[in-house]
Formats: C-alpha cells, sequence, structure tokens
C-alpha cells in the first residue's frame, strides 16, 4: 500500500543512527556524564502533602564528612519557575504542597554519603489540611494551597473567582442554547480518568559545572536545549551567552523531558560547593514528583436528533493539576479543545477548568490532555448510538467531518480523510460480523492528531573529503528523529545515506531552535533539514558547473555526479573543491519555521477487540485495527515504531497504568507495583495505513508519534460494553471495576 | 548503597563463621532478586554480604531419592523448571516455575533465596504446600527438617533463624494419577505478581467418580500462602461432581485474608479466591481422568 | 492511615484512666517501644523497634501528651519518630476515649492516626498497614493485661 517512489532514500526501512551505540552500552545518557571533582546531589523530599515548614535544623548534616554543601529554600533567591506560568519553587520555603516537594537538597562526595545526610535534616512541619478532590478544591470550605495566583508570572487571564482554580477557559461555537433547543434528545455523561507517568526507562538526570571563567555548563535530559537556556537564564539571572546546554541521548521522553526538573536546584548545589554536580533522579522519585499525565473529570452533555445527528455539544472539563501548574501550558490544558471529539456540530461550548490540588504536579505527556478527553467523548458517542439503536460505527460515519468543513472548535479543516480511515478501518476489522466466541465485543475509537509546528536550526558541513554531516540540536528521543533528517538530507544531495552523518551539538553549537515536543520534527526539523540540503546542493551545483564549465542550470545531480555538456564530475571531485574554497569546510545554516499547521488532520481510527471473563471480570484484547490517514512515509521502521508503541500506550492508560494516591501519598511508588504492559500484553495488531500526498512535513509527509496511544482507552471500554453490556466511565478498566459492573447486572 | 564487605565462603561451616563474625548485620546473597532490591531502596543495609555462589556444587543439584526430590538450595529457577527429574515427579512444581516473573530473573533467582524471602506473592510455595514439602535447615549445631506449613510465619518471615541456612527442599514425588494445576489470576499485566494464585493436586478414586486426595494451596491472598484445609476435607470421599467443587471452593472465602493493595480490594480478592480455587480444582480433576458434567 | 480499636476491660473507669495518662507506662504497651525517658512537661523521648521481615526499623523520637481531659474521658498522645539510617519515619496521634459500662468494666476505644514518611513510607502501604493494625491490637491487649493483672 505504502511505495517510496520516486524516492531514493525517504522511504526506505534505514535502521537508527544510534542503534549500535544504544545495544551496545556506548551511547552517553546524561547519567553517564563524567567530569573532573563530580559529585552527587540529593534531594529531600517532602513526608507530607500540605504542611507548613516551621524550622530546617541541617547543621548534622553539614558536619557529615564528604558532605560538600546542605541548600535549603532560605538559601536561594526565591524566584519561581515554570514552562509558562511560574508558580514553582526550586526548594519549598514557607510551605510545602504535595508529598515529594524538594525541601533540602545535598552535594557530597558519593551518592550514599548524601543519601545518609539527608537522613540527617530535621525539619519541623505544620501539618495543614489538604484537598486532593479538585471538585472539592473549588469549593469555598476547601483549604487554600495558593496565595494569589494574580501574583504568579504569565498566569492565565483572567483570574478565575473559584478557590483553588487558576485557570477557566471558555470557547464558543454557534449558539448552545439554540443547539439544544433544536435537540431531539439530550445525553450528559461525566467521565474520570487517573494520573500515569510517562515510564521512560531514563529517570530526569541533570550535570551542572561553572567553569572557572563562570560560565554555566548544564546537561539535562531535556528535549528543548533552547528553551531550557532560555528557563536557567531568567530563573538564575544569568545572561543566556553565559550558559550552555546540551543534551545527551535520551532514554525515551513522551512529554515528561520537556522541562528543567531539578537542574535549577543542582546549579545551586554546584554553586554552593565549588563543584560539578550530578543529580539523577530515582524511578521511585519519577513516580512521587514528576510530571504525571493530568486526571480529569470530564462531564459531557450533547444534544441529537433522533436519526443520529449531533447538532449540540458542552463539555466541560476539570483538570486535577495537582500542586502546581508548571509543568502545564497556563491557559487551556492541551487536548481540551478535543472534547467534541471530530464531528460536525453547529453548536459547541468547551470549558476547561485548572485546579490545584494537593497532590504531584501534572504535567505533559504524550499527546497531553488528548487520551482524557477522547476517552470521555468517544465513550459518550457510543453511549448515544446505543440509545438511538444506531451502530458505532455508522453513527460516526454520519457525523464525522468532512472537506472544509469546520471542526468543534470553528477551524476550517483541509485534506481531511477521517471517512476514508473509518471505512478502511471497517473493511479490514470486519466490523460487524459476529464475534468468535460469546463474551466477546469489539468497540471503536477516533482521534485526530495535529501536525506540529515551530522553529529549528540546521546546518550542513561537507568536508573536503565528501563527509556530508548535519548538525542538530534537537535530540533523538528515541523515535529514529535523526535517522529521517539523514534520509531527507541523503535524499535532497542524492547521494548515499552511508556518506551523511548527523551530530548533536549543544546550545553553542546553533543560534536557536524549537527542540523536540508536540508533533513537530518531522515537520519542523524535516522542512529545515531539507531546505539546508537544498542550500547545500544549490553551491555544490555551482561548483560543479565551475568544474564541468557550463551554467549551473545545465547541471544534473545524479546519484553521486554531476553532469552536463557531455561531461560529468564526482561528488567527491565537487565537494573537494567546494569545500577547499570555503575554506575547508563547506558550510550552510538554515533557521526555518514552517508556519501555521491549523486545519491539517491526521487521523486515527482503531478497533480494539476483547473478550471479557464473567466470573472475574478480567478484560483480554483479542485483537487491535489501527487505521492511520498518513502522507509519505519517510522510514517505515519508525513509522510502524510509533504506531506499535502507541498502541502499547493505549493499552496501559486503558487497563493499567495508575498512580495511586490515598491522600497525595503514592502506594505504588515502585515498578514492580505500578505495571507498563509488557510484550506478553500485546495483542496481535493490524495497521492500515491510509495514505494520501498531503502532509506538510517534506515529501507530504505528517506527524505520528502521538496517534495511536489516545484513541485506545475508549476502543476498549466500547467493546468492553459490547462484549457484556457494562460501562466503565472510569479509567482504567481493570477487572475488578468490570467485575462490579457485571454484579451490579445482575 | 552505602558501603559494605563482601565474603564468598565456601563451606557451609565457613557460611556459620560469617555469621558468627557479622551478627545479623551479615545477609546471605544467592541470586539477590530480594535482596538487592530491598538494598537499592536503603531498607535493608547489610555490613556485609555473605555470598553462597561458591557453595552452588554442594547445594545446586537436583536428585531423586526415596520417593521425593531433593533439590538443593541452590539451584536456580530456570534449571529446576528444566530438569527431567523435576518434571517427572514434581511437575507441577515445573510448571510453577515457568510462571515465575521472567525469564531473566529465573536464569539468576535460587529457589532457598525465594523459601527464605518469605513473600506471600510468590509462585512456587503453593505447590510445596500442595505436595507437603519440608525445609532442611542447617545451622553450625547441626540441621533440621521443617514441614512447609510450618515455614512461613508472617509477611517476609520464616522459620530460619539466626544463624541458620536454608539448604534443601524436599518436594515428595506427586502422587501416582493425581491431576494437578496451577493457575495465576494475572489481570493487569503478564510480569505482575498473582493477584490470586492456587496450586491444586487431586487423586480420584479408582473409577474416577470420587476424590480419594484433594490439596490446594493458595498464594497472594494471606501474610503466608495459605492451604486450604476446609475445602480438601469438605471435597474427599466425595462424589466429583461440579456441585461439589462449588461448594468446596465457596469455603476458600473464609481461609484467605487478602490485603487490599494495587491489585485488587480484599473483597475482590477473596471472591476471585473462590472462582479460581473451583477452576484449578477442574483443571486438576480433568487432568486426574475425572468427568465434570 | 486510621485505625480504630475497641475493646472492654473488667476494671473501674477511674484505674484505666490512670494508666492511660501515665505516659511511660502506656507507652511501653506499644510492641516494639523500649524506652520512654520524660523530658519535661508532657514531652517524652522514646525509641521503639519493628521488623517485618529482614527490615528493621529503629525509630526514635518524642512523644507528647496532647489531650487529658478527664471531663470527657479523652487522653491523646502524639509520636515523631525518625529512622535516621533508612530515612524517613513515622508520626502517629493515639487517642483514647473510655465509657463506663459498669463498676468495674470500663469500654475504650482506641483510634490512631498515622503517616509512614518517607523511604519507610515506600516498602508497601498495604503490608505496613496490616503490619500497623496487628501492632496496635496487641496493644490493646497489652494495655488490657496491664489493668487485669494477666
Amino acid at each position: 500500500m505504502t511505495t517510496n517512489a520516486p524516492y531514493t532514500s525517504v522511504g526506505k526501512p534505514v535502521g537508527q543512527i544510534e542503534g549500535v551505540a544504544k545495544v551496545t552500552g556506548k551511547a552517553v545518557y546524561t547519567g553517564d556524564v563524567q567530569l573532573p571533582r563530580l559529585i552527587w546531589g540529593k534531594l529531600l523530599r517532602s513526608p507530607y502533602a500540605h504542611a507548613r515548614i516551621v524550622r530546617i535544623d541541617s547543621s548534622k548534616a553539614k558536619a557529615l564528612p564528604g558532605v560538600r554543601a546542605v541548600i535549603t529554600g532560605q538559601d536561594i533567591p526565591p524566584t519561581l519557575y515554570g514552562r509558562r506560568m511560574r508558580d514553582m519553587p526550586v526548594l519549598a520555603r514557607e510551605k510545602v504542597r504535595f508529598i515529594g516537594e524538594r525541601v533540602a537538597a545535598v552535594a557530597a562526595d558519593t551518592a550514599a554519603i548524601a543519601e545518609e545526610a539527608l537522613n540527617l535534616i530535621d525539619v519541623t512541619y505544620e501539618q495543614l489540611p489538604g484537598v486532593f478532590d479538585p471538585i472539592e478544591a473549588m469549593k469555598e470550605t476547601a483549604p487554600r494551597i495558593h496565595g494569589s495566583v494574580a501574583e504568579y508570572f504569565n498566569h492565565a487571564e483572567p483570574v478565575p473567582d473559584l478557590p483553588n482554580t487558576y485557570a477557566v477557559m471558555v470557547r464558543d461555537k454557534g449558539n448552545l442554547d439554540e443547539g439544544f433547543r433544536q435537540a431531539d434528545r439530550i445525553f450528559e455523561n461525566t467521565f474520570t480518568t487517573q494520573s500515569n507517568h510517562h515510564g521512560y526507562m531514563e529517570p530526569h538526570a541533570t550535570v551542572m559545572n561553572i567553569d572557572d571563567a563562570g560560565r554555566l555548563h548544564a546537561w539535562i535530559s531535556v528535549k528543548t536545549p533552547h528553551t531550557a537556556r532560555a528557563q536557567l537564564s531568567w530563573l538564575l539571572g544569568i545572561p543566556q551567552e553565559q550558559i550552555v546546554v546540551s543534551a545527551r541521548h535520551i532514554g525515551g521522553d513522551f512529554g515528561g523531558k520537556g522541562s528543567l526538573m531539578d537542574a535549577p536546584v543542582a546549579y545551586y548545589l554546584a554553586k554552593a560547593s565549588g563543584r560539578p554536580v550530578k543529580i539523577v533522579m530515582r524511578y521511585t522519585e519519577e513516580l512521587q514528583a514528576a510530571n504525571p499525565r493530568n486526571p480529569g473529570i470530564i462531564t459531557l452533555r450533547t444534544g441529537v436528533m433522533n436519526d443520529g445527528r449531533i447538532v449540540a455539544h458542552h463539555a466541560r472539563c476539570v483538570w486535577n493539576t495537582g500542586a502546581y501548574q508548571a509543568f502545564l501550558p497556563a491557559g487551556w490544558v492541551p487536548g481540551g479543545t478535543e472534547a467534541a471529539g471530530n464531528y460536525l456540530i453547529p453548536h459547541v461550548r468547551l470549558e476547561n477548568i485548572g485546579v490545584y490540588t494537593n497532590n504531584v504536579p501534572r504535567g505533559h505527556v504524550r499527546a497531553p490532555g488528548s487520551p482524557q478527553v477522547t476517552f470521555a467523548i468517544e465513550s459518550h458517542i457510543d453511549m448515544i448510538a446505543h440509545e438511538l439503536g444506531i451502530d458505532p460505527w455508522e453513527m460516526r460515519m454520519k457525523n464525522a467531518i468532512g472537506e472544509g468543513e469546520q471542526s468543534p472548535t470553528g477551524e476550517v479543516m483541509h485534506d481531511v480523510f477521517l471517512k476514508d480511515t473509518l471505512q478502511a478501518l471497517k473493511d479490514a476489522s470486519k466490523w460487524g460480523s459476529p464475534t468468535p466466541r460469546p463474551n466477546m465485543g469489539r468497540g471503536l475509537g477516533i482521534y485526530n492528531r495535529h501536525v506540529g509546528s515551530g522553529s529549528s536550526t540546521q546546518v550542513i558541513t561537507v568536508d573536503r573529503n565528501g563527509n556530508v554531516t548535519l548538525i542538530t540540536v534537537a535530540p533523538d528521543t528515541g523515535t529514529g528523529a535523526h535517522t529521517i533528517l539523514k534520509q531527507i538530507v541523503a535524499e535532497e544531495l542524492n547521494v548515499p545515506l552511508e556518506r551523511v552523518g548527523v551530530t548533536i551539538v549543544d546550545t553553542d553549537g546553533v543560534k536557536s531552535d524549537d527542540g523536540v515536543g508536540g508533533s513537530r520534527v518531522t515537520n519542523t526539523h524535516g522542512n529545515t533539514a531539507m531546505l539546508v540540503a537544498q542550500a547545500t546542493r544549490a553551491s555544490l551545483v555551482t561548483t560543479a558547473a565551475a568544474l564541468l564549465g557550463i551554467p549551473s542550470e545545465q547541471v544534473t545531480v545524479g546519484v553521486e555526479r554531476f553532469s552536463g555538456g557531455g561531461k560529468s564530475v564526482s561528488f567527491d571531485d565537487v565537494a573537494r573543491r567546494a569545500a577547499g574554497d570555503a575554506g575547508g569546510t563547506l558550510r550552510h545554516e538554515v533557521t526555518h519555521d514552517p508556519g501555521s499547521t491549523s486545519g491539517i488532520a491526521c487521523f486515527t481510527v482503531q478497533m480494539v477487540e476483547v473478550e471479557v471473563d464473567r466470573e472475574t471480570g478480567q478484560v483480554k484484547i483479542t485483537r487491535v485495527v489501527s487505521a492511520h490517514d498518513v502522507g509519505t512515509i519517510i522510514n517505515p521502521i519508525y513509522h510502524q515504531g510509533q504506531i506499535d508503541g502507541g498502541l502499547a500506550w493505549g493499552i496501559g492508560f486503558g487497563m493499567t497504568e495508575e498512580l495511586m494516591l490515598e491522600e497525595g501519598r503514592l502506594l505504588n511508588p515502585h515498578l514492580g507495583d505500578y505495571k507498563l504492559p509488557v510484550t506478553k500484553d500485546m495483542p496481535p495488531l493490524e495497521t492500515v495505513l491510509v495514505q494520501h500526498k498531503a502532509g506538510p512535513a517534506p515529501y507530504n509527509a505528517k506527524g505520528i508519534g502521538e496517534s495511536s496511544n489516545v484513541p485506545t482507552a475508549a476502543a476498549i471500554a466500547n467493546a468492553v460494553f459490547a462484549a457484556v453490556g457494562v460501562r466503565i466511565n472510569d479509567l482504567p478498566v481493570t477487572s475488578e471495576k468490570v467485575y462490579r459492573a457485571l454484579q451490579a447486572q445482575q | 548503597m552505602p558501603e559494605m564487605e563482601y565474603v564468598e565462603p565456601s563451606s557451609l561451616s565457613e557460611v556459620f563463621d560469617a555469621f558468627d563474625r557479622y551478627g545479623e548485620d551479615g545477609r546471605l546473597i544467592a541470586g539477590g532478586t530480594g535482596l538487592i532490591n530491598l538494598m537499592k531502596q536503603r531498607l535493608v543495609q547489610p555490613a556485609a554480604l555473605i555470598a553462597l555462589r561458591k557453595l552452588s556444587g554442594s547445594l545446586g543439584t537436583i536428585t531423586s531419592e526415596n520417593g521425593s526430590v531433593r533439590l538443593g538450595a541452590l539451584v536456580i529457577h530456570r534449571q529446576l523448571e528444566a530438569s527431567p527429574v523435576v518434571k517427572q515427579h514434581i511437575p507441577l512444581v515445573a510448571e510453577a516455575f515457568g510462571h515465575v516473573a521472567t525469564i531473566r530473573i529465573r536464569n539468576i533467582a535460587t529457589i532457598g533465596g525465594g523459601l527464605a524471602h518469605g513473600d506471600p506473592n510468590l509462585d512456587p510455595p503453593s505447590t510445596y504446600l500442595a505436595l507437603d514439602a519440608m525445609v532442611r535447615i542447617a545451622s553450625r549445631s547441626g540441621s533440621r527438617d521443617v514441614p512447609i506449613g510450618e515455614f512461613y510465619k508472617d509477611y517476609y518471615e520464616t522459620a530460619v533463624q539466626p544463624g541458620e541456612v536454608v539448604t534443601d527442599l524436599i518436594v515428595p514425588n506427586q502422587p501416582a494419577g493425581a491431576g494437578t494445576a496451577y493457575i495465576k489470576f494475572l489481570p493487569r499485566t503478564a510480569d505482575d505478581y498473582a493477584t490470586v494464585s492456587v496450586a491444586a493436586v487431586v487423586t480420584l478414586s479408582a473409577d474416577k467418580s470420587r476424590f480419594q486426595d484433594v490439596r490446594i494451596a493458595l498464594g497472594s491472598v494471606g501474610s503466608t500462602h495459605i492451604r486450604a484445609t476446609a475445602a480438601e476435607d469438605l471435597l474427599k470421599g466425595r462424589q466429583v461432581s461440579p456441585a461439589s467443587l462449588k461448594s468446596a471452593a465457596a469455603t476458600v472465602a473464609e481461609a484467605v485474608d487478602p490485603l487490599t493493595d494495587v491489585r485488587g480490594s480484599g473483597d475482590y480478592k477473596r471472591d476471585m479466591a473462590v472462582v479460581w480455587t473451583r477452576r484449578a480444582l477442574e483443571q486438576a480433576v480433568v487432568k486426574a481422568g475425572g468427568k465434570l458434567e | 492511615m486510621n485505625f480504630e480499636q475497641r475493646l472492654t476491660v473488667a476494671a473501674p473507669r477511674e484505674a484505666v484512666w490512670d494508666l492511660v495518662t501515665d505516659i511511660p507506662q502506656v507507652a511501653l504497651c506499644i510492641p516494639g517501644v523500649t524506652k520512654v525517658e520524660h523530658i519535661e512537661g508532657g514531652r517524652y523521648r522514646g525509641t521503639m523497634t519493628v521488623s517485618v521481615g529482614p527490615i528493621r526499623l529503629n525509630l526514635e523520637g518524642n512523644i507528647s501528651v496532647e489531650v487529658q481531659d478527664k471531663a470527657t474521658w479523652t487522653a491523646a498522645m502524639k509520636a515523631d519518630a525518625a529512622e535516621r539510617r533508612i530515612g524517613g519515619g513515622v508520626d502517629a496521634t493515639v487517642s483514647l476515649t473510655l465509657t463506663e459500662k459498669g463498676p468495674a468494666e470500663t469500654e475504650m476505644l482506641i483510634t490512631t492516626v498515622a503517616n509512614f514518611l518517607g523511604r519507610v513510607g515506600e516498602f508497601g502501604q498495604p503490608v505496613i498497614r496490616k503490619k500497623a493494625d496487628s501492632t496496635l491490637q496487641d496493644f490493646a491487649k497489652n494495655l488490657q493485661k496491664k489493668l487485669t493483672g494477666g
């Protein structure tokens, strides 16, 4: 079905550039960075969800041999930080707001000494009542977690007049009341989703070193080095040019590697000790205090006509953000605008409410917000279809958005292939055919992922030996990003892949780059790589023309050869000359932003088939078909890798992954109790690619990284309903919930 | 991890010397799959690790003797799983070992380590209970045999006293003609601990119509593995029928005392113990040649 | 974590009150408490050892009288202890309320709110809950023994 013609490098199943280094253990991650005189940092974290810090006595810790620095909130400037709204302290000062919050930090010669020193710090707390549920937190009687939100830099406008609420955002299309007046029937359901961790293998790590000239060298497991540099600059009060940020290999991101995490505290430890300091989070700290997915309480109210057409939809998403908003954008939770699904609805209101609670601060996790709202809307659609006696697939087809139509938020959509994708899914999944056994059922879910945008800077050098090197600051988070950039460069220069190398540089290496995130890389970095490759090619053509003694326009670029006027020169010869003319290395640099991607869609339609054990409630996924609306596929291995890996994610979110919190205390602080699906849990997966030449990325490619993980949970819940007639509105769909629902059904 | 000493005695007597030297701050280590986790969490901080690897020659063998299989404490899981002797005489045990964690763990974890760890969530102990195994424990003053039913005391607590080391597990051969089953209920992920696990050994009368002997043991539903004696007693001598299995399984609800945890509420686990006991018995009955209509 | 124990002892309420307001006496009824020293006023220092299999917690900290209100027959003490090797610790408030059932019969309601903090709390909370519950049950039994001379 997919084809790579007329390309030579694009579309090839090329293995990852860093694959060998990773499997042989040679790849250097941030935690592997070694420096002379390096010492270890460790953090003392709050044992209470909400408490006043009365006194901290660190004298015993300071006296321990091998300890180089002990710092508390009183020892550092009170500047707050965050990705956008700045509400989070580097170290708690007056108050702690969640279990796991940083209270003090130690740097010592070894990690063991640092940990021993933590136990010698005496903190006197005065416990305060906590609030953990966002609905409770909005009540007048709730304990207040923060002072005035209006005092926080980059806060949402307007500041809501509700306790513990930092943002209320409303988006309207049409006239909601009018829509509900027209409706034959109105349905309302509430859905709740859990918090889950990204589950990357590499925990957050950082190494901070202040050199003799006072320049800060920051190694951070971060996918956005320039953004990190800017954030460090304003937080630490150091000019950007005095900071260099390096990202090494990233051992999995999934949305979690976009923050500074413990880098600022490592800086203050380095400053206090006069030594380079490394901090690597334990996985328990990751589960307790990183930035897991924000749970939502999502109420959907939908007006439909008797024939199934949707006329009005009101979504109210209340987000349990936890103690700080720092890891999320200030206003709309991404995904909050997707709570009406991908349906043509004339009258829509979307409400998004962000609420503080005394839980771990929530942040970006692969397709932030989307799996939560998609679980809600795609379950809700099935519930409505059931009430109306309409097949769930027909219900979706009837309301699916089409070419040139408006999305629920009013964007005019183009190159829309939802109905094609739905049809392809139906054909491949044998939707509507009888299941092989009783107690089996099939469910559907739809998702649309935007193509990301942003700016990138990339450099190509060609040396005298004809080596082509792409230089980028954006790390490869494990997706194969560098490999596809290499394919694009090879394609544009018409050289074999082996001739192109990729080098990652620190923030000194290129002037700016938005880094990785938001389904951006194939579009932003791909287009930039393409442009810098084209500029390089133009230079080489000019040199070739000179060598051939013909005008540039007459030069034909063949495979490693330039020809024209009946003669030809090799790529090596042209490179030698061009590099020589340029003083040894031909160098091109391009900074590029491919611009708005509004209205561009990448649909995923999934079918999940399950078998339910009526006696135990156990749900087994027997089959999954995932249909994707795709453009040109630059590398089929990593394209499929994103689909397959995403599906494992979708199953984890749908069924097993949950940070279980009891009054803010994590009950499963280890990966033995917090369960990620393993290979054996993966059902047979069929992928259907509905391919069109209609993407904004190079060669009409689209993104695929944050697609297949999103609709799975809804498809599972819908399949369970189809199998045994019980509806689970609260994620994850556990065997016990299904068991209880089956008991209630009898 | 804090620094510690590491010694590798090459005989049991040297192990006891090490006990004398380090007292309770010395910890035995074999595969380390249990202890290292606790050490990494700083929950256990031994002054010395007393490694048993040099004893694997004498304590790493599997032999068939006097109607039993003797398993040395340093036999690794994978070795046991693949052992022809085990497969021939106590196939139920081999089956349970196939469910332990992953192959990577099974290639390093030892059976003695698993016994001494005393974790009620482990797979093999239910089969030891159902087969009336015996644990041999050695100390400077000699060795003693402890019936498996008296070995487990509480969460992570066993009959092993300071100065003692588990040397062998002696498992009687499965009764001739017995049908057995080991079931691990894993509603979350395939690498999880069981929510409930059940081992059943069923021997039927010659005409396959009545239960002659029944042994049932469960894991993950109490502070130790549990033998379901009430259910066993109810079935012995009784007619083989779906109804008898159902009523026997129902008694398990009283025998178990499961914790509410990430694998489910105590109430759910209790209900599941009943369901899976019945299912394990069904499988065992069929394997013993019985019929269930 | 919240716990509740209720027991009836064959002793007059006045005698029970005398025991439950004697901090060293009452604290030593908690299994694992090895030492209780008076510091000043209503403040004491104590040590406690708790084992779960290979894990041994050595807790050291303060006990203070929170409430001793004879009008309502309610006594409460707060313990706050640190585990210096493992990291973290425990804090607990134990409240006892006495109800007269007869001249020589008193009902005791023991309610406990406990937090297991830091690394100590990272070891399976469900097992900790079970362990704490059985410790508190033994505490109730020890109180009973002490009062009835058993």
